[in-house]
């Protein structure tokens, strides 16, 4: 299966599946006054990558909420978030390149954004090809690290990120 | 029959969702709980029964579902609200900072609008310890997930705990400008909440002292309930500042300073009305403003004390540039009548009730003010702007004028004697400048002009007397004399003479220049006429046929 969007590519390996995706823009209510409008309008929406070893669910958060509540203990979760342009190079995102190696000492069950029982997560922001990305792991089993980690290494092998365009943000 | 109890009949006037608060409630207290719990559980249960009676009557286990949705325990793995934790205040607390955010949609906070979420994460250089927050239900996570959204304080490096998390239906780099508007959302944390924000049935009000921080803003703690204000406004007091809303302008929070001079002139009710911004830094760094329906109230940073302008006035100031025009700002304001008096750094303007604003000079205002209250010289409020007329300056009042006199002094001459005057062409006429202020005469006033005196009684109206006429009635006493105040001007008749009349007769100049000084007779009785002739003289005694030979 290959995914390919917003200047992103993965061929994913087997019994891997994912999505990219845009979140849209807040729809104001019709009573929303003009200066919230444009402000609303301002709002930038980044690609967003999803990644998983088991069926993702159509209603679920950008970080998984939703989908790692689904995940057995042998799954793992990856999430590859852009942000803004502007922050290429800021102090958060001064790490280089797309982490292709992990440290399964790195997991843990705290490194989550919901902590969930027996799984261990990891993140990490940085810069690849001049634009700005978090990258985002879950474990479903922290015990079993190792080789979990060894298969989100698989995939993040995979995938290719071209160079900033400035059409990914807006 | 049988009478129920004075309790239970009091009881029976309370709303079922009232009574049933107060039995849950007391079936919830139990035993061992402290005073605080137990509030905090009755609270719940309270905010409960206002969301959805029936169904929490019905299922009285969802009390805290109502409130604190979802995933509110601490092992459900989410984090707390900050003003569970953070006594009260919906801020991140000391020894944190924001560090990202996600957006709800058509959230029920937030009147079906977007809600937002902000994580406040421990600053590195701070220290925590994970534990359970003590919610009245929100026992969610504190300091545990070590976990960033990553759109906010990007200058601060790493990914340290999240602290707690604070909501606002505004957007996240308008409530805070070191976040920015990448976004991300997360649909399933709908429900989250707490019982020390606002619930699903939120006000404009309640929802803006949310955004501010609730306890932790600079309004503090709310001191009155949201009340209705004048003309179908609404408005809530708190420790320091108020919160109006309105339809057109929306919920508008102003505090300090600023909001207790509104509050002294009335609030809603003043010529002020309610805000139409909020509490804005003018251009300069150097002071404050908000502006209101009927004006405007300024602070100069320094000075301290707000100066409330008004209408026409902040119409005309705002349109010179405001604080940062060639004004300055407004140092000093005076409601007087109606109108308004104020004097900016480098001018005073003045303002009748409904009147224009224009520039007073100082000198001006102050021989307007030399008239004593409630005289007929005093003038009131400039309406229009100083003039020159006649080579003389001259600035037209509410009740009369203020003008140069020969002697380059200014007078006010209020009232009728004023209207005269500038019928007759004012200090451009042919009565020329005023010699000295109006004085006060016997049943009038006197106004002493370069080529005319100008006298003023309320049963003789103003009349102008000049040459001859005006020194034979000035020998004469004057309006202090037998003649009193006169009745007519100086007239000219065909047969070349010149006249006026008085309260007690008339003078009249005869062609050749000669003078007749007739006094009025007073009416006589009948039998006073035995006594004298008409002229005071006696009376002729009766001649016989044969004297007139």
């Amino acid at each position: 299966m290959q995914l390919r969007g917003h200047g992103i590519r993965a061929e994913l390996p087997g019994g891997w599946e994912g999505a990219i995706r845009r979140e849209p823009v807040w729809s104001a209510a019709p009573d929303a006054d003009e200066g919230r409008l444009a402000a609303a309008e301002a709002e930038q929406t980044a690609p967003v990558v999803h990644l998983a070893t088991f069926a993702l669910p159509a209603d679920r958060g950008d970080f998984g909420s939703g989908a790692v509540d689904l995940m057995a203990d042998e799954d793992a979760f990856v999430a590859l978030l852009e942000y803004g342009s502007e922050e290429v190079d800021t102090p958060l995102f001064a790490a280089q390149g797309l982490p292709r190696k992990l440290d399964p000492r790195a997991f843990s069950g705290r490194s989550l954004q919901r902590a969930m029982r027996r799984q261990a997560g990891w993140q990490h922001f940085f810069t690849e090809a001049g634009r700005a990305f978090c990258l985002y792991v879950v474990l479903g089993d922290g015990g079993d690290a190792n080789r979990q980690v060894r298969r989100v290494e698989e995939v993040l092998a995979q995938i290719e990120v071209e160079p900033a365009t400035g059409e990914q943000n807006r | 029959m049988t009478m129920a109890p004075v309790a239970d009949q009091a009881d029976a006037t309370r709303s079922i969702s009232v009574r049933v608060v107060d039995r849950l409630g007391r079936a919830l207290a139990g035993k061992g709980l402290s005073r605080r719990r137990f509030l905090g559980r009755v609270a719940v249960v309270g905010s409960a029964m206002a969301l959805d009676p029936i169904r929490y009557t019905l299922k009285p286990g969802s009390a805290y579902a109502q409130v604190c949705g979802s995933a509110a325990s601490c092992s459900s793995g989410w984090t707390a609200f900050c003003c569970t934790i953070n006594d009260g205040a919906n801020t991140c607390p000391p020894g944190s900072y924001a560090a990202g955010w996600w957006r709800i949609d058509d959230s029920p906070y937030c009147m079906g609008k977007a809600r937002y979420v902000i994580d406040c994460n421990r600053s590195p250089s701070a220290t925590c310890s994970c534990r359970c927050a003590d919610g009245a239900c929100d026992k969610r996570r504190v300091c545990c997930n070590n976990f960033r959204y990553g759109q906010c304080n990007t200058q601060v490096a790493g990914v340290t705990e999240v602290v707690c998390r604070v909501v606002t239906c505004m957007l996240p780099w308008e409530w805070d400008a070191s976040c920015n508007r990448t976004v991300r959302v997360d649909n399933r944390t709908r429900s989250h909440n707490s019982s020390c924000l606002p619930g699903r049935d939120a006000t404009y009000i309640d929802l803006k002292y949310q955004d501010m921080g609730l306890v932790g803003s600079i309004l503090g703690a709310a001191t009155t309930s949201e009340r209705d204000g004048a003309a179908g406004g609404r408005y809530r007091r708190y420790e320091n500042g108020s919160i109006f809303y309105r339809s057109e302008t929306g919920a508008l929070a102003v505090y300090g300073a600023i909001d207790a001079v509104h509050r002294d002139l009335g609030g809603d009710t003043s010529p002020l009305g309610y805000p139409l911004t909020e509490v804005t830094a003018v251009g300069d760094g150097a002071g404050l403003q908000v502006r209101y329906q009927g004006g405007s109230i300024y602070l100069q940073t320094r000075s301290a004390t707000p100066q409330p302008v008004f209408a026409a006035i902040d119409e005309r100031y705002r349109a010179a540039g405001g604080p940062t025009g060639d004004w300055g700002y407004p140092t000093g304001t005076q409601r007087t009548g109606g109108g308004q008096i104020v004097t900016f750094e480098s001018i005073t303007l003045a303002m009748a009730a409904g009147g224009p604003a224009v520039e007073v000079a100082d000198d001006v205002l102050a021989a307007a003010r030399a008239a004593d209250a409630g005289s007929s010289d005093a003038v009131g409020l400039p309406v229009a702007e100083e003039e020159t007329v006649g080579g003389a300056r001259l600035q037209r009042f509410e009740r009369g004028l203020v003008v140069e006199t020969t002697g380059g002094s200014l007078v006010a001459i209020g009232g009728d004697l004023a209207e005269r005057y500038l019928d007759a062409g004012g200090p451009g006429g042919i009565w020329g400048l005023p010699t000295a202020a109006p004085t006060s005469v016997d049943g009038g006033r006197r106004l002493a002009l370069e080529n005319a005196t100008l006298f003023a009684g309320p049963e003789t109206g103003v009349r102008a007397l000049s040459g001859r006429i005006l020194e034979e009635y000035e020998d004469a006493g004057g309006p202090d004399g037998s003649l009193g105040l006169p009745t007519s001007d100086v007239v000219r008749v065909d047969n070349g003479q010149q006249r006026a009349s008085f309260e007690g007769g008339a003078i009249v100049i005869e062609p050749d220049g000669s003078v007749q000084r007739l006094t009025r007779r007073t009416a006589r009785r009948a039998g006073d006429v035995n006594g004298s002739g008409p002229d005071g003289t006696s009376r002729r005694t009766p001649r016989s046929p044969a004297d007139l030979s």
